[in-house]
């Protein structure tokens, strides 16, 4: 078990993504009141009546994670998000007494 | 096809349980637990509803659980990643617990259930998803437009669709972080109540006060579209990077500092409460305007934590946009577990949806455990409770009509637990809503509560018309109406200073002042033969012998507790408050006749106030 990798997941993250790629998501949680807009309503594109099954393997959840268009985008062209996603989603859904050891480490260390 | 749905690690944790489409049971976990909104997985419900459906986990077609992990996944890591130069570690608190509980669910399911369902997998359903199949599904309509008014599931806070027959769409969302279900919370915070539980509160605070400040909100807090959508300005939310909801802007604005848990409450803030009650009165409203003119449709359903908001449910009504509107009395994440299943069978059976317009499948909500006269004689036996059994039904009516026409407090434990946050005569506390000082007497002396806080009458729904503004039934208390003027009373010692509400409380208002709100309201629970017979019973005694056909029905809890499950529960709430009669299916237990209480003066602090 590789604790080091889930530790930084947040901040790898951070770091790579968002100071890296232009402050993408901090955009999305900007003061909304300053966009000049009749509606607040989004249309669904998602088909978001289906039933799927709770992902319990790191395939299941990336294949589910890549049909959602927030994220999609990172997924395909951002290696290091795949690799530290895998990492903790492997950690943390195949060993679940592992991944409660590991949690405060994972808590604290930041 | 049986199949089990389960809501869990958020709040009002539950599961319910159905059977080729028909409800068998549906439990909150907090009747089990005793915390009141416990988010455990819900353990002991499972078992219950398993039990009730005399099925083992493994023979379920399908178990489901309400939300879907990927896509709160998505929310909570781009919200970590969006606020991470701001609040890393609030981030990293919110992540680790996601992942650690959220993910770790088919495990744990597991570890106490052994296989899950035939197939051994969890699925899955969107949680506005499950929100709209809990309030469509049961619902009396072939066809119907469908609102959800939440705080947040994944993404989307509000939704709007329509559901045909078994099908069902979501076609429009507004997402996190606009939302309707935050804005009221903030509120509750700041007028110094708990947030998720003490909504109800700040909605009975509002009738006291003015609602002077809407414009101040709407010009600097959210912004209202005509289609109903909204917009908040996060400058006033800290929801995103801290535990605390709202901002310091909020004291700025009204020039006041948030109040404090159990302290006097100022005129301002009532009147704070009254303007937000307002602006989402105005936004319902809107949205539900908008809605029937793209649908065209006649019916409307809702789901969603802020259809709980009977006040703007009432107000919905009087402005008639559809001809009839049909609620989850589960409208908060409890009635998350039914959606989930419903969703699924519906999605996946071949079978068709029979409806008739006219009656719901929700057997009056009655859903949860039942406890037998022997079960309970056992028990008072083997406690050397004394207690009086009565096998005459008739009599036992008549004996519980005349207990509460004598001014008697009665808690009353009979059939079928309720299901979702109000108690609809199975586990109530009954009184005589004629009774000048019931009000008082029942909030401080049994609830323990706030006296501003009115109660709720139940009502013959064939009487309803005469004492209350009220066209349509309102089984599960979700709908506030006025009481008609001619059942007001000319008050003229009215008092006029508005600074201190509670010497409002016991100005009589009507001929049933008990359930008089201090603006003529009432949160009305109408009564039929068909869905509750014995409460029903109780109040046609009650009405020949006293001429009035309304009782206060309020929750058999105290305040911050769960409301009763067990005759144990009820027996020991029985004994810690000032009730006078308990009835217990068909034995009563006088207060008096009772073995002296072991007083545990700090049992109090079991539950946490709200």
């Amino acid at each position: 078990m590789n604790l080091t990798k889930n530790k930084i997941f947040l901040s790898s993250l951070y770091d790579s993504l968002v100071k890296n790629e232009g402050l993408l998501f901090q955009n999305k949680f900007k003061n909304f009141q300053k966009i000049k807009q009749k509606t607040s309503f989004i249309e669904k594109n998602v088909d978001c009546s289906c039933v799927s099954v709770f992902p319990e393997n790191i395939d299941d959840f990336r294949v589910q994670l890549e049909e959602n268009l927030e994220l999609k985008e990172l997924l395909t062209r951002n290696k290091n998000f795949k690799k530290i996603l895998e990492s903790v989603l492997c950690n943390g859904l195949n060993s679940k007494d592992e991944f409660d050891n590991q949690m405060p480490a994972f808590t604290y260390t930041l | 096809m049986i199949v089990l749905g389960i809501s869990a690690y958020y709040h009002d944790s539950s599961a319910a349980i159905i059977k080729d489409g028909v409800i068998v049971a549906a439990v909150q976990e907090e009747r089990f637990t005793r915390e009141k909104q416990t988010a455990d997985l819900p353990i002991y419900s499972i078992s219950y509803c398993l039990e009730e459906a005399g099925i083992e986990m493994s023979e379920l077609d399908a178990v489901v659980f309400y939300e879907n992990p990927v896509l709160k996944f998505d929310r909570s890591l781009c919200l970590g990643l969006g606020r991470y130069h701001i609040s890393k570690d609030y981030q990293d608190k919110l992540f680790s617990k996601y992942i650690l509980q959220k993910l770790a669910i088919p495990q744990e399911l597991r570890e106490v259930f052994g296989q899950l369902g035939k197939n051994n997998l969890l699925y899955t359903v969107p949680h506005h998803y499950s929100h709209a199949a809990s309030a469509f599904y049961p619902s009396p309509f072939e066809e119907s437009a469908i609102l959800i008014l939440d705080g947040v599931g994944e993404w989307s806070t509000t939704s709007i669709g329509i559901g045909k027959g078994k099908k069902l769409e979501l076609t429009h969302s507004i997402d996190f972080p606009n939302s309707l279900g935050l804005l009221y919370s903030a509120f509750t915070y700041y007028c110094g109540f708990k947030v998720n539980s003490g909504e109800y509160k700040l909605m009975g605070l509002a009738p006291y006060g003015e609602a002077k400040y809407v414009d101040l909100i709407k010009d600097n807090i959210v912004e209202i579209f005509e289609d109903g959508s909204y917009s908040l300005n996060l400058e006033y939310f800290d929801f995103l990077d801290k535990e605390v909801i709202t901002s310091s802007k909020f004291e700025i604005l009204f020039e006041l500092i948030a109040r404090k848990p159990e302290t006097e409450i100022e005129i301002k803030y009532i009147d704070i409460a009254a303007s937000i009650q307002n602006v989402i009165e105005e936004i319902i409203i809107k949205l539900a305007k908008n809605l029937a003119k793209s649908t065209k449709l006649k019916n409307l359903v809702m789901a969603g934590g802020v259809a709980l908001n009977c006040s703007a449910n009432g107000k919905l009504l009087l402005e008639e946009i559809f001809e009839n509107i049909w609620i989850q009395p589960a409208a908060g994440d409890a009635g998350g577990s039914l959606g989930a299943a419903l969703s699924y069978y519906y999605s996946q059976s071949e079978s068709s949806r029979e409806v008739d317009n006219t009656n719901d499948s929700q057997n009056s909500s009655l859903l949860g455990p039942k406890y037998d006269s022997e079960i309970i004689q056992e028990y008072l036996k083997f406690t050397n409770l004394p207690f009086h059994l009565y096998e005459d039904y008739n009599l036992l009516i008549d004996k519980i009509a005349r207990y509460i026409d004598s001014g008697k407090i009665i808690g009353h434990f009979s059939g079928r637990m309720e299901y979702g946050p109000r108690a609809l005569g199975s586990r109530s506390i009954i009184g005589d809503a004629r009774n000048i000082k019931m009000q008082n007497q029942m909030n401080l002396k049994i609830k323990y509560r706030e006296s501003f806080r009115p109660f709720a009458p139940a009502v013959l729904e064939e009487e309803a018309k005469n004492y209350f503004d009220l066209n349509s039934k309102s089984p599960y208390m979700l709908v506030v109406a006025n009481v008609k003027i001619d059942k007001l009373i000319n008050n003229t010692n009215k008092t006029t200073d508005t600074r201190y509400i509670l010497d409002k409380i016991n100005e009589p208002r009507s001929i049933i002042p008990a359930v008089t709100h201090i603006d003529n309201s009432a949160r009305i629970q109408t009564v039929s033969k068909d869905q509750n017979r014995r409460f029903y019973d109780i109040l046609h005694r009650f009405n020949e012998l006293t001429g009035c056909p309304v009782c206060i029905n309020t929750s058999f809890n105290v305040r911050g507790e769960p409301i009763v499950c067990t005759p144990e529960d009820a027996y020991r709430c029985f004994m810690r408050t000032e009730m006078d009669i308990l009835i217990l299916e068909n034995c009563i237990l006088i207060k008096e006749e009772q073995p002296i209480w072991n007083t545990d003066d700090n049992w109090k602090d079991e539950y946490e106030l709200d």
